[in-house]
């Protein structure tokens, strides 16, 4: 525990040394898994706890139609006069009507378990769903990324480079931050999407780093490492957009 | 059942890419015997804790019938249905109606239903049995075209631990969990360690004998879709 501890530390700070000590461990790969899912779990409890609540306090669903109503009311005053005239505004006004029909009409009906076991359970899928999420997009591009450095010459193994990328999820703890201070009216949400970014861009600082220990590349070779599948990408629906384009125009 | 344990056993290992399990399955006496047990333990007991789940997801979602007439009652109040020409408005109503009924048809299809869950007890060892011998089948073949070292049996039982991520689906004894394509992505990886492994290969040549089967089966699998709307257009244009 205290390792792995260190080795968060280690990785918020960027430090070399941490890095290669983590990349030359036999268990690479266990220990980067755990720090992985364990901050996924950390940062989606405060979430799992903040949605049952919601859940279990919400209103009766003639309030929350009511609220509903009141929101729209509000927006549509937004609008400016000059691109909406009353007939318009009605037709919006029976679609938003017909939607809210649908959408109270479905929540209303019953289910054969009692609604909130169902909310919970459904609050509980979405905690356990969380760390499997993140795992996808970061073991996906990942195994990108490192046949990226293996191209510009880079020395991982499979297991060292997920292993040190994962730690990039440790400053995202401060997400977990940023779902309390949601809670505060008014400048909770603008706060907690501050924090969000910070750990976005600390995540990002600490994968390219990763990425250069543990292909023993320079961090300008780790950068373009790391964003050379972003730009294959881009390059390839560009083709395929142009190609679809062409096809189109000829036919 | 010692040797199901024992194969069972490898599997942690495998998962979290400790080279040592795919040395133990690729010395074993019977690999690939050991592999076929393994992949159909592990989708038996992937597909009897999906049924806790999916049941549980049932029990808490409303009836598709009642949600498939709410929604049609919503659609019928929104103002393009005043827009149809009174003496076309039935006619294209029923037409829209079917297509919406048939889309609900399909819907049900992915729906939660205890019947459904406990059909996958078959289906699932099944479709892995499949996947894990046509794709062991390429690498075999693509590996010993890059010079693996390998019997039919070594590549099949090291193969059969990667099967290993799809524990992860263990997840789905609590409704709606979605555990995603990680255990795809983690599969991949498992495999190209497996043949790395079991062919004595370098990185390079590990990482083709693992990806060039899954070009093939995509290229295929396009092929069968090209073929697939080449008929239907001609079917369609014949009428």
């Amino acid at each position: 525990m205290k390792d792995l501890i260190d080795i968060c530390r280690g990785a918020l700070i960027l430090d070399t040394s941490t890095l290669v000590r983590l990349k030359n461990a036999e268990d690479v790969f266990r220990k980067g898994l755990i720090v992985l899912v364990a901050v996924s779990l950390l940062v989606g409890l405060v979430g799992f706890g903040v949605d049952v609540a919601a859940k279990l306090r919400a209103p009766s669903l003639a309030d929350q139609r009511r609220e509903a109503q009141r929101g729209f009311a509000e927006a549509l005053k937004y609008l400016p006069p000059e691109t909406i005239n009353p007939e318009t505004e009605r037709m919006i006004r029976d679609y938003f009507e017909a939607g809210l029909d649908i959408g109270f009409g479905i929540a209303a009906l019953p289910t054969r378990l009692p609604r909130p076991v169902g909310s919970i359970l459904e609050a509980l899928g979405g905690f356990v769903s969380a760390p499997f999420k993140r795992l996808s997009g970061w073991m996906l591009y990942t195994l990108l990324v490192l046949v990226a450095a293996k191209l510009l010459g880079g020395r991982a193994t499979v297991q060292q480079m997920l292993g040190c990328t994962a730690l990039y999820v440790v400053p995202h703890l401060l997400n977990a931050l940023g779902a309390l201070l949601k809670l505060i009216p008014c400048m909770g949400p603008p706060i907690a999407s501050l924090l969000g970014l910070v750990a976005f861009v600390w995540g990002i600082a600490i994968y390219v780093k990763a990425t250069a220990v543990a292909n023993e590349l320079t961090i300008g070779k780790a950068i373009f490492a790391v964003i050379l599948p972003i730009l294959v990408l881009v390059v390839l629906v560009v083709l395929v957009a142009i190609v679809v384009g062409v096809i189109a125009l000829i036919s | 059942m010692q040797t199901v344990l024992d194969t069972l056993r490898l599997c942690p290992k495998a998962l979290l890419l400790e080279g040592e399990a795919y040395e133990e399955m690729r010395a074993s006496a019977s690999p690939l015997v050991k592999g076929l047990i393994l992949i159909v333990v592990v989708g038996v007991l992937i597909s009897l804790v999906g049924i806790v789940g999916e049941t549980l997801e049932w029990a808490t979602t409303p009836s598709f019938d009642e949600m498939q007439e709410i929604v049609w009652q919503g659609m019928e109040e929104m103002p393009w249905v005043q827009q149809i020409p009174l003496e076309e408005r039935r006619a294209v109503m029923e037409i829209i109606r079917q297509r919406y009924d048939f889309g609900w048809r399909i819907a049900r299809l992915f729906a939660p239903n205890p019947l459904n869950a406990a059909l996958k007890v078959i289906a699932i060892p099944i479709l892995l049995l499949i996947g894990w011998f046509i794709y062991s089948l390429l690498a075999h073949l693509f590996a010993k075209l890059l010079g693996g070292q390998a019997s039919f049996g070594q590549t099949f039982g090291c193969t059969a631990l990667a099967v290993s991520p799809q524990l992860l689906n263990l997840a789905n004894l609590l409704p709606y969990v979605k555990v995603g394509v990680v255990v795809w992505a983690w599969m991949l990886v498992c495999n190209y360690l497996a043949l790395k492994i079991a062919h004595r290969f370098d990185t390079g040549r590990a990482f083709w004998a693992a990806i060039l089967p899954l070009i093939v089966l995509a290229l295929l699998a396009a092929a069968l879709v090209a073929i697939g709307v080449a008929i239907a257009s001609a079917l369609i244009g014949g009428r």
